[in-house]
């Protein structure tokens, strides 16, 4: 296979040192990082690739690796092992990215003279066909051992970040690829779903199969390097931009056709948060986005993709900085001027307490949430509190919580911020005399009365 | 003509599993008896039927014809049958009833209550007389009179196998259980407990009598426990009696509905600091509704309606307030004596008609779509913040709906940038459509997210 390479692209590989060099040199630009989230009761490990991103032993990871509502305190004892390797050193989680949800961590300094930042090579422009290698991670009781795959390019798709399809399995997620020089050529990312059919015992079934370990696609490295390394000032930092419009759904181009709109590209909003920049500027449900500062949202394949790209755009805005929406409303056009505010204060911000003793979490009532349980809230109301964890077998859970629950009442007294619902907990756990409280709740369009022993 | 429409079901409901009975406290008395083989049984099972239904489903995207067997039992020389609504329902197209002497006759659908899940059937009575077709009428017993350890027979056609009598006893004669969506998507048990027994109830009992030692119907066999040993479920006479009664005069059970859903006090009666033995919690109130409108809140106690005092502490003490509420003619004003905190105060609230959850549902065939209307508890229940609207309920693959991307559970909100209130107007949009099929452009709700969906032929 590889003499095959060698005759089909003589001039690019002149010079260039042989693939296993290579390989055991770019081998050194992956890593794979180990740590736990911290819940209540347990703890869950988690195990991912990243890549060297400089000479500082910073790691890029994959958005995946981290889910976006896990509070930043709760993910624990960030470890760096070096493929191949079974030691690990410590490392510092720096937070993510706010574009593209990457994560960020600081290995030891000790590690970073035998680590190789990805921005020592040279870039690969891609081509339909082209052979590619990249670089697979076994498991961990392998040590991490890197292994060597092959596949070729197959297509390339702006989604609208740029990213590559290989003919096979190519990398692993989270992993790197190359081209035969040697070249950057991407960032594994995770693996699509497979669509097959299982027969078990005569009967037919459809499944979606996804490997873990090895995967088809690629952030393209030429783009990639463009938005490397955004790291917030701290994890903990809320630099993330809002406009207040929820359920943006593409128009199809049929239906664009019979609203008038041509052939233009075009997002509709299902609803507008009470109090957000979008309420403020005027925007209304149902409105249609078709332009962003005077520049036509762009027709992407699939379609679904002019969504993600009109989000990117929001995202990329500084706070207080304006946006202009050329908006179609009914049979009319009107131009929207926005001011970009920062984002409520997200999930994994919100305050939250684990009373141990009656056994649930009670977390702070978020804007989102106001989405997510369909309350239609002005933006500054505390409607209550949520149960974000019941202990199994708990108090709590004999007395019928259940996480998502929104504690409004606790003994008669309407829960009207965290701090509130916070205090009277604590003293309803301290007090001795007490054998039990009540607490309304509400979930779904129906409320219900719990009663909660104390012991 | 179809008028009222229903989401697809197997005929038999009995076979469903129930969702929420509390923990099981049958007393088991050994009880011998020696009554049985009176002539009041063979009366008895000369009076059981089997019942062969065909009715229409919408559930695919088109007008469809499912076929089930359920029993019932005959309660008048002039061919009254009771069975359960589960087994006959307003969409049935046609039924059959296998008399005891193997005789075939047609009955149709004189009321229907999927509240207590009974439905009243009326023989063919001129094919009766001309053919001098003969049956036995069966007797209703008093269920109030049954006491747990009992013994009873189940009469009726498990799996087909028709007039099949099987004995147990009233295991629990107050068993509390409701469904809000039971059947075919209609609430079931809200306003009656249930006789439990231990007689074996299977597929195809539905409908069927429970009855004492001396051949009289003390309940209408309902449901059992899938995979269960033994735990079989029927309506007792009392509702059934006093249903039939109404189905008869008036083909439907009319109810007062207000919006309070009850919990259970149960235990929190010093919490309340109430006199024990009174009061009915109030779990949640329905927004909109009656009770919501007059300030009733979720968490309050009503010890009292119409100075009637209340005792809720229990499960099985729900159904008969619920029942007493419902009983009260539609307008009246009722008197909630409520206790909140602390506080006392007396409430006021005008009953409505009670609704069910499952609005009219039509097929518009050409389109390969089938819809319901999006009723008010319907839209409550989805949060959406009106019920104007229908509900898509099934599409037929590569028909105009689903190549237009529609599908089930999606409300469809507006036709051509208008405002769809309900069924009628599409119905005047499908026959302005089918003389002039120009693409449709539909605009849907699906858990509060737009979209935008083009119908053309």
């Amino acid at each position: 296979m590889l003499l095959g390479c060698l005759s089909a692209y003589p001039l690019q590989l002149q010079g260039a040192p042989a693939i296993d060099t290579l390989f055991e040199e770019r081998s050194q630009s992956v890593v794979v990082v180990e740590f736990f989230v911290k819940t209540e009761i347990d703890r869950s490990p988690m195990s991912v690739n990243g890549i060297v991103i400089d000479g500082n032993g910073t790691i890029q990871l994959p958005a995946s690796s981290v889910p976006s509502w896990i509070p930043v305190d709760r993910l624990r004892e960030f470890k760096v092992y070096r493929l191949g390797d079974s030691e690990s050193v410590d490392a510092e989680y720096l937070g993510s990215d706010r574009l593209h949800s990457w994560h960020y961590v600081r290995a030891d300094s000790s590690i970073w003279p035998k680590l190789k930042p990805v921005t020592d090579y040279a870039l690969a422009e891609l081509k339909t066909g082209q052979p590619l290698w990249g670089i697979g991670v076994a498991t961990k009781d392998l040590d991490f051992t890197p292994y060597f795959m092959r596949a070729e390019v197959s297509t390339i798709q702006k989604l609208p970040e740029t990213v590559g399809f290989a003919t096979s399995e190519i990398t692993s997620p989270g992993s790197l690829l190359f081209t035969d020089d040697g070249a950057f050529a991407g960032w594994g990312s995770s693996s699509l779903n497979m669509e097959r059919y299982l027969t078990i015992e005569g009967n037919r079934y459809q499944a979606y199969l996804r490997k873990p370990d090895q995967s088809t696609t690629f952030y393209v490295a030429s783009e990639l390097v463009k938005t490397l390394g955004n790291i917030p000032s701290s994890p903990e930092i809320n630099d993330l931009t809002w406009l207040g419009v929820v359920g943006l759904q593409t128009i199809d181009d049929e239906v664009a056709e019979l609203m008038g709109l041509g052939d233009r590209a075009a997002i509709s909003i299902s609803q507008i948060i009470k109090g957000s920049p979008a309420e403020k500027a005027g925007l209304q449900e149902r409105d249609m986005v078709l332009s962003v500062d005077g520049v036509p949202l762009k027709r992407y394949t699939p379609r679904r993709v002019v969504v993600s790209d009109f989000e990117q755009q929001i995202a990329k805005k500084e706070i207080g900085e304006r946006m202009t929406l050329e908006i179609a409303r009914g049979d009319s056009r009107v131009e929207i001027d926005v001011t970009i505010e920062q984002s409520p204060k997200l999930v994994r911000e919100a305050d939250r307490r684990y009373f141990e003793g009656m056994g649930f979490t009670i977390r702070e009532f978020v804007v989102y949430d106001n989405v997510s349980l369909k309350l239609d809230l002005e933006i500054d109301e505390v409607p209550g509190v949520i149960v974000s964890f019941v202990k199994p077998s708990s108090d709590a859970q004999t007395g019928g919580a259940q996480v998502g629950d929104l504690i409004k009442e606790i003994d008669g007294q309407a829960i009207s911020s965290y701090d509130q619902a916070a205090s009277i907990l604590e003293s309803l756990e301290s007090d001795s005399s007490k054998k039990e409280f009540v607490a309304l709740v509400a979930r779904g369009a129906e409320t219900a009365v719990l009663r909660i022993a104390l012991n | 003509m179809l008028v009222k429409m229903h989401p697809p079901s197997i005929m038999v409901k009995i076979g469903k599993q129930f969702a929420r009975c509390g923990a099981l406290a049958g007393l088991i008395f050994l009880f011998s008896a020696d009554l049985f083989g009176g002539i009041f049984f063979d009366r008895l099972l000369e009076s059981v039927v089997r019942i062969d239904v065909r009715e229409t489903t919408f559930a695919g995207g088109s007008t469809r014809l499912v076929s089930g067997v359920g029993s019932g039992v005959i309660l008048s020389r002039d061919g009254l049958v009771m069975t359960n609504a589960h087994v006959v329902s307003p969409q049935a197209v046609d039924i059959w009833v296998t008399l005891a002497n193997l005789e075939r006759v047609q009955a149709e659908l004189l009321g229907w209550d999927h509240w207590t899940d009974l439905a009243l059937l009326r023989l063919d009575m001129d094919e009766v007389s001309r053919r001098k077709l003969e049956f036995s009428v069966a007797k209703f017993g008093n269920s109030d009179k049954l006491k747990p350890g009992q013994t009873v027979y189940a009469v009726g056609t498990p799996h087909g196998l028709s007039r099949t009598v099987t004995k147990g006893i009233i295991s629990n004669k107050d068993r509390y259980y409701h469904d809000s969506s039971g059947i075919r998507g209609y609430e079931t048990g809200f306003f009656n407990t249930w006789l439990q027994t231990d007689a074996a109830i299977n597929p195809g009992n539905s409908g069927g009598p429970l009855v004492n030692e001396s051949g009289r119907v003390v309940g209408i066999n309902t449901r059992t426990y899938l995979g269960a040993d033994n735990l079989g479920f029927a309506i007792p006479e009392k509702t059934a009696r006093s249903v039939m009664s109404h189905l008869e005069a008036h083909g439907e059970v009319e109810r007062s509905y207000i919006g309070l859903a009850p919990g259970f006090l149960q235990d929190l009666e010093t919490f309340y600091s109430l006199e024990a033995n009174q009061g009915m919690l109030i779990n949640s109130v329905d927004p909109g509704s009656p009770a919501a409108l007059a300030g009733v809140k979720a968490s309050d106690i009503v010890l009292s309606l119409n100075g009637k005092k209340l005792d809720g502490r229990f499960p099985e003490q729900i159904p008969p307030i619920r029942n007493l509420i419902a009983s009260y003619p539609v307008g009246s004003s009722l008197t909630l004596e409520v206790k909140r905190g602390g506080e006392l105060m007396l409430i006021v609230v005008e009953t409505e008609r009670l609704e069910s959850r499952v609005g009219d549902e039509w097929a518009f065939e050409k389109w390969g779509l089938t819809v319901r209307e999006v009723s008010r508890s319907f839209a409550r229940e989805l949060q959406l913040t009106s019920d104007d609207g229908v509900v898509v309920i099934g599409t037929q693959s590569a028909f105009p709906a689903d190549k237009a991307g529609l599908r089930r559970g999606d409300v469809i909100s507006k036709i051509n940038q208008t405002n769809l209130i309900g069924l009628d107007d599409l119905k005047e949009i499908y026959e302005s459509y089918s003389s002039n099929p120009d693409p449709l452009l539909m605009e849907t709700l699906r858990n509060r997210t737009v979209s935008f969906k083009v119908l053309k032929p």
